[in-house]
């Protein structure tokens, strides 16, 4: 399965956030839950923007939400 | 397998679309191999094919609407719109390709009649194999 290169840590983070679901954060950042879903699990990579709305409900810096990854290597690896 | 409503809607689409192909070509075939009938015996029918999936693409997609009113209402975010744009251009080049290829063919194709099927044909799979390119990218990611 084709995995994007940005990482990110948006699970644990909703975690942390009182367990926020992810139907509450598709809500605030004006997505589907599915969209929120295929983020987490990297199999799409969000725009700048979708990235900005995302921070900003986590309250926290870009970089501390998603890393950019220059060699992807597949779970199986 | 948790598909979404836009997944259940290209399902549907795709299901309806592949039906109305193998009835018309399946008559088509019937017209081919029975030197009786012409390709004019045809009109009506694919008149009918046409208008049956107009009505059934309606009804259908508006009685999923209605089950599945709160996901209807949220609409398509960036990540739906960036799959069917994908499916879109997959599905563009295959009916362009299909075109020119028949255009180019025209003088070996003994008829009209084979002619405006060969791009029904390319018409139709172009539109299956968007359907198709979408559902795979809603499973695999995008």
């Amino acid at each position: 399965m084709p995995m994007c290169s940005i990482r990110n840590n948006m699970r644990a983070l909703r975690f942390n956030r009182n367990e926020m679901t992810q139907q509450d954060l598709a809500k605030r950042i004006g997505v589907t839950r599915q969209t929120v879903a295929a983020i987490e699990s990297r199999k799409y990579s969000p725009t700048l923007e979708l990235a900005f709305k995302i921070a900003e409900v986590f309250g926290a810096p870009l970089e501390d939400i998603f890393q950019y990854e220059s060699e992807v290597s597949s779970p199986t690896d | 397998m948790n598909l979404t409503y836009q997944e259940k809607s290209i399902w549907a689409s795709l299901v309806i679309t592949s039906g109305m192909f193998i009835y018309y070509f399946s008559r088509v075939l019937g017209v081919i191999q029975d030197p009786e009938l012409t390709g004019s015996s045809l009109i009506m029918v694919f008149i009918g094919v046409i208008t049956i999936t107009i009505l059934a693409q309606v009804v259908i997609q508006s009685v999923m609407a209605i089950i599945y009113r709160a996901e209807v209402e949220e609409g398509s975010d960036e990540r739906e719109n960036l799959i069917r744009l994908k499916a879109t251009n997959i599905s563009h080049s295959i009916l362009i390709s299909g075109v020119w290829f028949a255009s180019v063919t025209f003088y070996l194709l003994p008829s009209a009649f084979m002619l405006m099927n060969l791009i029904i044909i390319f018409f139709i799979v172009s539109e299956i194999i968007g359907y198709v390119t979408q559902l795979i990218y809603y499973q695999r990611g995008v």
